[in-house]
């Protein structure tokens, strides 16, 4: 067993400059749902290293704190970092990657792993920043537009609903499907819900959503078939100050209503 | 680089290297699809790499120059005609104010590069290079792929498919992916895969059995079963394959990869 240190960053509204910073401790157990890590080669061009294929917020933060640690080394040759549920994917550049190593790729991935295994068992404990985000959500049935047929499938009401989804933190597992888009879990088993057989063609950005254990918020106008439970007026995405969460940040929901999303939404299209 | 287009073209686009970095966020790569023509399009000016290009493809843009400058044409045969003159490709080319550019027909290929510079080159590039390129962009061998992470759950007669069928290039191909018709192929099992992240020349299995290849401005992650990925010096040749072009596939290793890589690289800068 090993213990991660998280240091948080609160930043409960956008462009907010005070940001608190505080330490959490999560216990890892090494021998619950851990497998070693799997190294692919994606092609002569990236490095694919996985842990076992669920979603699960244990082998997630296993993978953001791999993530953590290999960037820590600096290493030029590598382009981008790529984590997912269960995998960090790595973007090297081949010559510059070629020019720094005198063993094979296999061999250089493996020491890496292993060198982080090694780095836990000394260290027992180390650190990485990251954020914890707090999302205003009006959860208005006019936006959470899919609450009532999900209160009549879930056999609860409405305020049930709002009440668990507020009522936990969650893990930024990912980012993908669209610039900005954040993969988050668990959500309550009482408030899972698939996604619908029939996309939408249009959710309004902001939206916020559930499918399966996942939740996320619509950075854009899109295409969607998640069911929709709010919205949020802060913008998710810009092209400029790019994304509002980074993979590994823990984010939790808090419910506004009407009024007071309108006058959110003024002041924060006054600050852009 | 002045120009304006007289006529607009289908899917002209500026392009470079692309942008490494932010694909954690979910933001894509981008960049141009056939780096060996984009490069050389460069390189016959004596830019550095960096430089943009201007991608075009067919029905291409007519464009008319507003200023005295050196242009170089590469990838696509489009039949590159100035002031009603044909003009060689590969060449660096002197343009004037008011002259126009455009491009009759595609003779081979699917994207043609424009590299442009205020000065003339000091020296010329070598025919070596050129041919070089010229060949491993228009030839009909097979594209080489090393397997990926799902490569050992397809079933045994996909596996076959793969390395001994034809597959064709169709009209779902964009800067996205290239979709292709062929054999149906499926995994031994029904198995839900957990999006991860994805690369330039990733083999993606479909729900369908078909096979789409991830090009330059592919999603950051994706969750269809990973077969394998196009070794990066292979994937012009793809990129440049007109609709309904056959295609074979053949294994390759990290090693040979890579050394190819680094040839052509050589190449470049030599």
């Amino acid at each position: 067993m090993y213990i991660v240190h998280i240091i948080c960053r609160t930043n409960s509204k956008k462009g907010s400059n005070k940001a608190p910073t505080f330490d959490i401790s999560m216990k890892i157990n090494e021998n619950d749902k851990k497998t070693p890590w799997q190294i692919h080669f994606l092609g002569d061009h990236a490095i694919l290293f996985s842990l076992k294929e669920i979603i699960d917020t244990t082998i997630n933060e296993e993978v953001h704190a791999f993530n953590f640690f290999i960037q820590s080394k600096k290493i030029d040759a590598f382009k981008d970092f790529i984590p997912a549920y269960h995998s960090l994917t790595i973007v090297y550049d081949i010559i510059a990657l070629q020019n720094l190593i005198n063993k094979t790729i296999y061999e250089f991935a493996h020491e890496l792993v292993n060198e982080f295994e090694q780095f836990k068992k000394e260290q027992h404990s180390f650190s990485f920043k990251k954020n914890h985000i707090t999302i205003p959500v009006c959860y208005d049935i006019n936006f959470g537009i899919d609450l009532e047929i999900m209160a009549k499938e879930k056999n609860c009401s409405v305020n049930e609903i709002i009440e668990i989804h507020t009522s936990k933190s969650y893990q930024v597992f990912c980012i993908g499907f669209m610039p900005g888009f954040a993969y988050m879990g668990k959500v309550d088993e009482k408030i899972q819900v698939p996604r619908h057989s029939k996309p939408r063609p249009l959710v309004t950005a902001g939206s916020v959503g559930i499918a399966g254990a996942q939740t996320g918020i619509y950075p854009k106008d899109a295409p969607g078939g998640w069911h929709i439970i709010g919205r949020t007026p802060l913008s998710i995405f810009d092209p400029i100050k790019l994304a509002l969460f980074a993979p590994g940040d823990t984010v939790s929901f808090y419910p506004i209503n009407l009024n007071e999303f309108n006058s959110l939404q003024k002041e924060l299209n006054h600050v852009v | 680089m002045s120009f304006k287009i007289i006529k607009k073209g289908i899917a002209d686009s500026w392009q470079d290297a692309g942008h490494y970095g932010q694909q954690h966020l979910g933001i894509q790569v981008g960049g141009y699809m056939d780096f060996l023509s984009a490069q050389l399009a460069n390189k016959i000016l004596g830019n550095t790499f960096d430089q943009k290009v201007f991608e075009i493809h067919f029905p291409a843009s007519i464009i008319e120059f507003e200023e005295t400058i050196f242009i170089a044409i590469t990838g696509a045969n489009f039949i590159p005609v100035l002031n009603e003159k044909s003009i060689n490709m590969h060449e660096c080319i002197k343009v004037n104010k008011g002259d126009q550019l455009q491009f009759l027909q595609p003779i081979h290929g699917r994207i043609a590069y424009i590299a442009f510079s205020k000065n003339a080159p000091k020296e010329q590039v070598k025919n070596d290079l050129i041919e070089h390129i010229e060949s491993s962009l228009f030839n009909d061998s097979p594209l080489r792929f090393i397997p990926g992470p799902a490569w050992n759950d397809l079933s045994a007669t996909s596996i076959q498919h793969i390395m001994g069928g034809q597959f064709v290039t169709t009209l779902q191909s964009n800067r996205m992916g290239f979709q292709l018709e062929g054999p149906i192929l499926s995994t031994i099992e029904p198995k839900s895969y957990l999006s991860s992240g994805v690369t330039k020349g990733t083999m993606q299995l479909l729900p369908s059995g078909k096979m789409i290849i991830l090009m330059a401005d592919h999603q950051t992650i994706g969750g269809y079963p990973n077969l394998g990925q196009i070794i990066l010096v292979d994937l012009p040749r793809l990129a440049q394959m007109a609709h309904q072009t056959p295609i074979h596939f053949r294994l390759c290793n990290l090693s040979i990869a890579h050394e190819q890589f680094q040839c052509i690289q050589t190449l470049f800068t030599n």
